[in-house]
């Protein structure tokens, strides 16, 4: 069984950040391996522990990417292929759709069981890279998966979460699904896993000479400015005993008309 | 130009926002007829179980928001599975549009039905797709289709876990948009159509299965677990409870239970709380789940991550009940509450049903 799991390096959202003249300042330039191909990865490797097999990670990005598939490849993942946009200007405007179709070009001469996505990234929460994939090349989909499993020799069992309800989908080999990340807890790489994936192959790939026209992956979002949110103010807080607070919460919630 | 928007038939009628849209299409739709730009609204409808609604009805539902034309099949299992509801979207587009010759602007909301096919839709009828907006419009002078008969779209969405909004442009003929729920407001009835005109219905049953058009159903949906039974959803509660890791076991999930009875509210769950099983991921709320957008969004025992907080800044009002008075829920919390939640909870629901009784 091979698959291939797409990742993508993002900013640490964690970090303090701020937005001045419409542009987003962070407070750290600390990159790290989306939470949710996290997640992806984390499935392929308990799939693979199951039933055996291969999982490659792949990656579009600049060279700095490469920190991501090391990180994916200490967890457990057997090589990783890096589309390299080096000294690429416009690498760094990129929307999902151009993911998609470069990402597409590369698999659309693999032989791969399942594409494993998170279901978005952390960084823009778009959501839509995997969706996108599976119609370029024409495959069967599941999203938004929170556990999968192999049945025979062929098939993917996989649970989505869906707004209300959770559904058992089964679908055949050379599928592709979006991860969310409640299905698991991603290992955290051991120093075993760490030595092991400096000797792994990593495969380097320039954008430029995969075969695809510049104009096939154009950005069809463009980002004008960045604006801070609306803030929320704190309001009042109470502190006291229960039996005030409850009572003076419950006037509060009368007041503003909450009960009908 | 066509304005058309993607919608689920219930009971009782459309959800609240399929209205919160269809109000923001109508407010576009007069704004371009004002200028003599020839605009029609479209409704698609995508569930096939529609026997409560006949025809009269349907217009009359949809007509107070100006809707032009509805479409429609009687077919099964549209929403059950991605690559048909695609197909079925894209057949509705490509005739309304006359071969994608018009320039449409087609509104979904962001939900996890629509997240599951947003993508997949834009590459297969070829147009562009901002998803999870929270704002949009025309840009300002420039909401005629251009002489290409593209269109500029400029909306705003939540990024970097919601903590920076990004203001995006695309310039397309067929653009996609999925906007999050509680984003506009909810239409006035008495600003809406007081003569609701006739609507017209187009079936779509045979064109769907003629033979160039075979919906192929590759993957099959073996069983719908139902998660939670009797529940309010939360996409659509006007006042949710929502636990966090101050819930601990069964006695904690009854007090939510309780406290939800009496404000009769929604429940819901952050993320500690899904995975540790105590409650069912259904109920998910943050970044990961849900984004809700409720009057009152009641946070008992939940700290407030970022990621959470980014599911709940749409709501009207957030309370906060928490012991530790420095979590980051306070910052806000249009009213908190520093206390055992146990103690607080209790009183509370007898504080509120003394109220009622009144």
């Amino acid at each position: 069984m091979k698959i291939f799991v797409s990742v993508k390096m993002v900013p640490d959202v964690s970090a303090p950040m701020l937005v001045k003249n419409g542009e987003l300042i962070m407070d750290a330039d600390r990159t790290v391996l989306n939470a949710y191909d996290a997640s992806a990865v984390e499935e392929a490797l308990v799939l693979k522990e199951a039933y055996a097999g291969e999982v490659v990670v792949v990656s579009v990005g600049p060279a700095k990417a490469a920190e991501t598939l090391r990180k994916a490849m200490a967890m457990g993942a057997d090589s990783a292929v890096h589309i390299t946009t080096e000294n690429m200007e416009e690498e760094l405007l990129f929307d999902s759709y151009s993911y998609a179709r470069i990402l597409a070009v590369y698999y659309k001469d693999q032989y791969y069981d399942a594409l494993f996505f998170g279901k978005q990234s952390q960084d823009t929460d778009a959501g839509l890279t995997g969706s996108m994939v599976a119609e370029i090349l024409d495959i069967p989909y599941v999203s938004n998966a929170i556990n999968i499993t192999r049945e025979e020799d062929d098939k993917f069992v996989i649970t989505r979460q869906t707004d209300n309800n959770q559904e058992i989908i089964k679908t055949s080999s050379s599928c592709l699904i979006t991860c969310s990340n409640n299905m698991n807890e991603p290992r955290i790489p051991s120093l075993k896993g760490i030595i092991a994936s400096k000797k792994k192959r990593l495969q380097k790939i320039n954008l430029r000479d995969l075969h695809i026209n510049e104009r096939d992956y154009k950005p069809q979002t463009k980002l004008i400015e960045y604006k801070t949110l609306p803030s929320r103010k704190a309001g009042e807080k109470l502190e006291d005993d229960a039996e005030k607070t409850s009572k003076m919460l419950a006037e509060f919630l009368y007041q503003k008309n909450i009960f009908q | 130009m066509i304005l058309s928007h993607l919608l689920t038939i219930h009971k009782d009628g459309i959800n609240r926002a399929s209205a919160e849209i269809l109000a923001r299409c109508r407010e576009l739709k007069n704004h371009l007829l004002k200028n003599s730009i020839n605009t029609e609204l479209h409704a698609i409808i995508c569930n096939s179980n529609v026997s409560l609604w006949n025809s009269s009805k349907l217009s009359n539902e949809l007509g107070i928001y100006g809707v032009d034309k509805i479409w429609i099949t009687k077919k099964g299992n549209i929403c059950d599975q991605n690559k048909a509801l695609i197909k079925y979207i894209a057949s509705a587009q490509k005739e309304a549009t006359k071969k994608y010759n018009i320039p449409s602007l087609l509104v979904m909301e962001s939900n996890e039905l629509v997240k599951d096919i947003l993508g997949g839709l834009a590459i297969h009828i070829n147009a562009s797709v901002i998803s999870d907006v929270i704002k949009f419009g025309f840009s300002d002078n420039n909401f005629t289709p251009r002489k290409d008969k593209s269109l500029y779209i400029r909306a705003t969405r939540p990024v970097m876990t919601s903590k920076a909004l990004a203001d995006v442009k695309v310039i397309d003929k067929q653009i996609i948009i999925s906007l999050r729920p509680g984003s506009y407001n909810l239409p006035d009835v008495n600003d809406l159509e007081t003569v609701p005109k006739k609507v017209e219905i187009e079936y779509m049953n045979d064109r769907l299965h003629s033979p160039n058009n075979k919906i192929s159903l590759k993957n099959q949906i073996k069983q719908v677990i139902n998660a939670t039974e009797d529940f309010i959803d939360l996409n659509e509660a006007r006042i949710i409870v929502a636990a966090g890791r101050g819930i601990k076991d069964q006695n904690g999930k009854t007090l939510i239970a309780n406290l939800a009875e009496v404000l009769n509210a929604g429940i819901a769950a952050s993320r500690a709380l899904t995975q540790s099983g105590i409650y069912d991921s259904s109920v998910l709320v943050g970044q990961s789940g849900k984004v809700v957008s409720p009057q009152l969004y009641l946070a008992v025992g939940i700290s407030g991550s970022v990621q959470h907080i980014s599911g709940i800044l749409n709501s009207k009002m957030i309370i906060a009940i928490n012991k530790d008075k420095n979590a980051p829920i306070f910052d806000i919390a249009d009213y908190g509450i520093v206390g055992d939640l146990n103690k607080v909870i209790p009183i509370l629901i007898d504080e509120i049903k003394k109220i009622k009784s009144k």
